[in-house]
């Protein structure tokens, strides 16, 4: 049971808050290394699995490991999991540069200078150092906020719906390089997301979500093409549906 | 023209209003003998009266005591706001609830609740700070609470992700975040530590008069101008301490 080349594994994972049952016994692996996206609508308990592996809440029963290691009662400070949020949470009084150090300081690294260079050069934000957050566009805020969990190299990174607030072009690009980002830094990364098609283009394999359970995990292509389960079937024909929305609308307007 | 005219003309009426007492409080400390409608003599002589030992005392009093409750006050302001900002537990609500209710509860009622509680500290320093701290406490909590609960649970959930501890997250992001808040409470704090009367006359004793008793004392036996000096003091304290605090925001303000 004990693999080593699992990057993150949860054992019987369940969470309520009060009488609101969220997540039942939820049992996923994610591969070292691996791109995984936890899909699934709004209030499947997709962003309180992503809070239980970050450390920020306690499960009521069930385990975590990094690799081999159970992480259940380690402190989020000590876990060493790193997270980008949909609104970045860019510290709003520090400038980028003490953004990006402050993993680095608390963790009183070396060479601080050199690595902070090397992660703006990889996400092409040198030049914006002394900027405050609200002095940056989204993209260079999600550039940043990404810098800045990278930097302390994470033993996973989790990232929660990091692309909603930004415009679909902007999305489009950001969507390659945190693929590319993360094929070359090689960390195992969970991505939560509701929508259908960014999971399918990003991800290396996809859990669906429902209910608080995982419903179905597989690769993206197999999950399209030869989905297991109905609800698969519906979530992810929806894509289907848009696909031919667009060709349709673009057909009437051909002929307008 | 005319619209506009009867606007300014009620707010100017209504600033002279507010700010005529005050004057009027000043002019008090430099008129030696106010006999007529328009006072025709001007002096020093209460200011040279308030240099006596005893009142001197007195203002060296009500820094004491107004110093150290606004330090207790700031510390429990802070905690308390952390504390309902990001824990739960049963009875949280309750419990904030019954921290905020001295607020609207009179000062006499709780002097005198004070001093029935805390027989041993009757007639003691410790019983005029304990006083400040119940009825000002609330308010300062009241504004760092406000200005605490508003700093997103992401940037503080990020900051443990990266490593911080809870010690450190508190002194690098949630204290320069709620400095706004803590800003205010200082301010309210000092300013009415300093100028506590109805609480600070239940509680006194003849070793800790403070500035505010003084000027009670002077106004009942009609000697105005000494408390017209006194409370020129106040309000330039006052002034001072608000220009201080907003000067130290200002300077830590980069975002």
């Amino acid at each position: 049971m004990q693999d080593s080349k699992v990057g993150v594994r949860t054992e019987n994972l369940s969470k309520s808050f009060g009488s609101n049952k969220i997540l039942t016994n939820l049992n996923f692996k994610i591969r070292d290394g691996e791109f995984m996206t936890l899909l699934g609508p709004s209030g499947c308990g997709k962003t309180t699995t992503l809070r239980l592996i970050l450390g920020s809440i306690s499960p009521d029963e069930g385990k975590i490991y990094f690799g081999n290691e159970d992480v259940t009662d380690i402190p989020c400070h000590r876990r060493n999991a790193g997270i980008v949020y949909q609104n970045y949470a860019l510290f709003p009084h520090m400038t980028v540069h003490r953004n990006i150090a402050f993993g680095l300081e608390v963790r009183n690294e070396e060479d601080i200078e050199m690595k902070i260079r090397n992660i703006m050069e990889k996400l092409n934000i040198l030049g914006l150092e002394g900027r405050y957050p609200s002095q940056l566009s989204g993209g260079q805020q999600q550039r940043v906020a990404l810098a800045r969990t990278l930097i302390v190299e994470p033993k996973v990174l989790l990232l929660d719906e990091p692309l909603s607030n930004v415009d679909a072009k902007l999305r489009y690009e950001l969507r390659s390089e945190i693929k590319k980002l993360q094929k070359s830094t090689g960390v195992t990364t969970l991505y939560v997301t509701h929508d259908q098609e960014e999971a399918l283009i990003i991800s290396d394999r996809i859990a669906i979500m429902e209910s608080g359970e995982i419903i179905e995990v597989g690769s993206p292509g197999d999950l399209y093409f030869n989905p297991q389960k109905e609800y698969t079937r519906d979530f992810l024909g929806i894509v289907e549906k848009r696909l031919e929305n667009l060709e349709n609308f673009r057909k009437n307007a051909s002929r307008i | 023209m005319r619209k506009r005219a009867l606007p300014i003309f009620v707010v100017l009426f209504l600033s002279l209003l507010i700010l005529l007492p005050l004057s009027i409080t000043f002019l008090l400390s430099v008129v030696p003998a106010w006999s007529q409608a328009i006072p025709n003599e001007f002096g020093l002589i209460w200011w040279k009266e308030i240099l006596r030992p005893a009142y001197i005392k007195a203002i060296f009093n009500t820094f004491i005591v107004a110093g150290l409750s606004s330090i207790f006050i700031i510390i429990y302001g802070i905690m308390g706001s952390y504390l309902f900002s990001y824990y739960d537990f049963i009875g949280k609500d309750l419990l904030f609830s019954m921290i905020l209710s001295p607020t609207y509860v009179s000062c006499t009622v709780v002097s005198l609740g004070l001093i029935v509680a805390y027989v041993p500290l009757r007639n003691t320093l410790w019983m005029m700070i304990l006083g400040n701290f119940v009825v000002v406490s609330p308010l300062v909590m009241k504004y760092v609470y406000s200005s605490m609960a508003q700093i997103s649970k992401d940037l503080i959930e990020t900051s443990y992700s990266l490593g911080s501890s809870k010690l450190n997250t508190f002194m690098k992001i949630i204290l320069p975040l709620s400095r706004h808040g803590i800003l205010a409470g200082i301010i309210l704090s000092i300013g009415m530590c300093i100028s506590a009367l109805s609480i600070m006359l239940m509680l006194y004793n003849a070793n800790w008069i403070t500035i505010p008793i003084c000027i009670y004392l002077e106004n009942t036996t009609g000697t105005l101008g000494i408390a017209g000096a006194f409370s020129t003091i106040l309000i330039i304290i006052t002034l001072i301490t608000v220009y201080l605090v907003d000067y130290m925001g200002e300077k830590h303000a980069r975002f």
